[in-house]
C-alpha cells in the first residue's frame, strides 16, 4: 500500500543545510529564512507548512535556483544553487498559462525550450492529456477553462519537462473547497504513478499537507525557521476516509498546535 | 435583423451630432448670408467634393501614400527600438532620452529642415510622418514588454528560458495589445504629420491643395480636403481595430471573459 515507507533507505535528493536569506540592505532588511535545515529522499512527498509570509515561497525559489541563499548550502540532485535553473520543476501558485496559446501549446512550453521538436512534444503531451483531465480541450484557450483545469494544465506543463524534482507552491489555494479536495485526490493518485519523483509541497493547509505527504516540516513566521519535522505514517490507505479517523484528527491538532505556538510575532 | 440593427443603433448618437452640426451650419450660413470664401455651407463643400472629385482623389492618394509609408516606417523602427530598449539597459539609457527629446522638438521646425537636407518629394514627408508617429508606438510597446508578470518570468527561467526566449515567447506577445493602443494614437497623428510635411513644401497632396486653395479664396476646397482627411483618419483607425481583432484575438477573449467550461 505505501511503497514510500521504505523511503528511509533511499538517497537524499534534496539537501539544505543551515540556509539563511536576508532581503534588503542597511536598516531596511528583512530576515526571511534563518538556519533552515531540510532534506527530501527520492520519491518522497515532503510538505512545508507555515503561516503566510513565513518565507515558504522564498524557500522554493532557492530550491529552484531562482534565488541564492546568503549562507548555507543547497544541493539538489548533486547540483548546487548556481546550476539549478532549468533542472527543477516549479509550479507556482498562479497557473501562469499564456493566454495566446492553446492548452496544447501551453503544456509543451517547457519541452519547446528544451529544444524538443513540436511534433514530438505534442505526442508526449497527447499521451498524458487524459490522466490530466484535459483531453478534448487541447485546442481551447485558457480563458475557456475552469480554475481546476487551468491548474492541471499548469501541472502538466511542469510534469512534461521531466525533472525528477517537483516544487509545488500552494497549487490549490486559488480553488474553492470542493474543487480543492477533488484536486488533492487527483494529485495523490497521480503522484503514486510517478513514485520516483521527489515532491516539495508548500501549503498553509494542514489537512492538505497531511493527506498528501510522507513528511512534514512546520515553519515559523519571519524569519522562517523549521520548528518541527515529522514523519507521517497512516494505519489506513490514503483516501477521504482517512480524514475522519482519530489518528488523522489527532495528528492534525498536534501539527496545528506547533503552528500556533510558533506564531509569536504577527 | 437584430444583428444588423445593433451596430446601426450604436452609431446613431455620432451620426446625430454630425447631422445636427451640418444642419445648424447650413442654416447659419444661409440666414446670415455668409460669403463662400469666408465660410462655405456644407452643401457647397459637398458640391465641391462631387464636382472636383478627380482633382481631390489624386491628391488624396498622394497623402494616403505618405501616411501609410511613414506609418509603416514608424511601426518597424518603433518596434525594433522598443525591443532594443527592453533587451538592453545600456541601449535604454543611451536612447530613451533621445526618443523623448524627438517629441519635444516641434515637428513644424524639423519639417522645413528636412526639406533643406533631403529636398522635395516623398521622402521628407515619410520621415515627418514617421517622426511624429513612432513615439506612441515605442512608449506603448516598451511599457507592454515591461508589464510581464515577474512570476511569469520566474516560470520561464525555471524551465530553462534565457533572456532571449523570455523575450520572444512572453514579452513580445504580451506587448501586442499595448502596441495596438500605440498604433491607434500613431495613425491619427500620422495624418497630421503628412499634412504638415506637405505644408512646408510640396507640389501635391491634400495639404498642398489646402495651402494653394486658401489664397485663391477657394475655401470650400479647403473644407473638402479637411473632410477627406477626417474620413481617412477614421477609416485607418477602424482598420487598426480590425487588424487587432484578427491578429490578437486572445486579447478580446480574455477581456470579455466568456463563461468558463467547468
Amino acid at each position: 500500500m505505501d511503497s514510500k515507507r521504505e523511503s528511509n533507505l533511499k538517497e537524499k535528493i534534496i539537501e539544505v543545510v543551515n540556509v539563511s536569506r536576508r532581503i534588503g540592505q542597511g536598516s531596511g532588511y528583512v530576515d526571511v529564512l534563518a538556519n533552515v535545515d531540510f532534506y527530501a529522499r527520492r520519491g518522497e512527498v515532503v510538505s512545508v507548512i507555515g503561516p503566510s509570509g513565513c518565507g515558504k515561497s522564498t524557500f522554493l525559489d532557492i530550491l529552484a535556483g531562482l534565488e541564492r541563499p546568503d549562507s548555507g548550502t543547497v544541493t539538489v540532485q548533486g547540483l548546487h544553487t548556481e546550476n539549478l535553473l532549468g533542472s527543477v520543476g516549479y509550479m507556482q501558485q498562479k497557473d501562469l498559462l499564456l493566454p495566446w496559446r492553446t492548452v496544447m501549446n501551453n503544456v509543451i512550453l517547457g519541452l519547446e525550450m528544451q529544444g524538443i521538436s513540436k511534433k514530438i512534444a505534442r505526442r508526449q503531451a497527447t499521451e498524458r492529456m487524459d490522466s490530466f483531465g484535459l483531453s478534448g480541450f487541447e485546442d481551447q484557450y485558457p480563458y475557456a477553462l475552469s480554475g481546476g483545469m487551468r491548474q492541471r494544465a499548469a501541472f502538466l506543463r511542469t510534469i512534461l519537462t521531466d525533472t525528477s524534482v517537483l516544487l509545488l507552491d500552494e497549487p490549490f489555494s486559488a480553488l474553492d473547497a470542493l474543487n480543492r479536495s477533488h484536486m488533492q485526490e487527483w494529485l495523490l493518485n497521480l503522484l503514486e504513478s510517478y513514485d520516483e519523483k521527489t515532491v516539495v509541497l508548500v501549503t498553509h493547509d494542514v489537512e492538505e499537507a497531511l493527506f498528501l505527504s510522507d513528511r512534514i516540516y512546520v515553519m515559523s513566521p519571519r524569519p522562517g525557521r523549521i520548528v518541527v519535522a515529522e514523519k507521517i505514517v497512516w494505519d489506513l490507505p490514503r483516501s477521504r476516509n482517512l480524514l475522519s479517523t482519530q489518528q488523522f484528527t489527532e495528528t492534525k491538532s498536534r501539527i496545528l498546535s506547533y503552528l500556533l505556538s510558533s506564531e509569536t510575532v504577527l | 435583423m437584430k444583428k444588423v440593427l445593433v451596430p446601426v443603433m450604436e452609431w446613431l448618437p455620432a451620426m446625430g451630432i454630425v447631422v445636427t452640426i451640418l444642419v445648424g451650419w447650413e442654416i447659419f450660413v444661409r440666414v446670415w448670408n455668409i460669403a463662400d470664401w469666408l465660410l462655405p455651407a456644407p452643401s457647397a463643400i459637398g458640391y465641391t467634393l462631387y464636382d472636383s472629385w478627380g482633382l481631390l482623389a489624386g491628391h488624396t492618394l498622394v497623402t494616403l501614400e505618405e501616411v501609410v509609408l511613414g506609418f509603416g516606417l514608424a511601426l518597424v523602427s518603433g518596434m525594433l527600438l522598443a525591443s532594443a530598449i527592453t533587451l538592453s539597459k545600456t541601449i535604454e539609457k543611451a536612447l530613451y532620452p533621445f526618443v523623448i527629446a524627438s517629441q519635444t522638438v516641434p515637428i513644424i521646425v524639423i519639417a522645413p529642415m528636412l526639406l533643406v537636407w533631403i529636398g522635395y518629394g516623398l521622402t521628407p514627408k515619410i520621415i515627418v510622418v514617421a517622426l511624429i508617429s513612432f513615439f506612441p508606438i515605442v512608449v506603448n510597446t516598451v511599457d507592454g514588454m515591461r508589464s510581464v508578470d515577474s512570476d511569469m518570468q520566474k516560470m520561464m527561467r525555471t524551465m530553462g528560458g534565457n533572456r532571449w526566449s523570455i523575450f520572444l515567447k512572453v514579452q513580445l506577445p504580451v506587448s501586442m495589445p499595448y502596441l495596438f493602443s500605440g498604433l491607434r494614437v500613431a495613425i491619427a497623428v500620422s495624418v497630421i504629420g503628412a499634412v504638415i510635411g506637405e505644408w512646408v513644401g510640396s507640389s501635391e497632396g491634400l495639404g498642398y491643395l489646402m495651402i494653394r486653395s486658401k489664397p485663391q479664396f477657394q475655401t470650400e476646397r479647403v473644407f473638402a480636403a479637411i473632410a477627406i482627411l477626417s474620413v481617412m483618419g477614421i477609416a485607418l483607425f477602424a482598420l487598426i481595430g480590425l487588424l487587432e481583432r484578427l491578429l490578437i484575438p486572445w486579447w478580446h477573449r480574455e477581456r470579455e471573459g466568456r463563461p468558463r467550461i467547468s
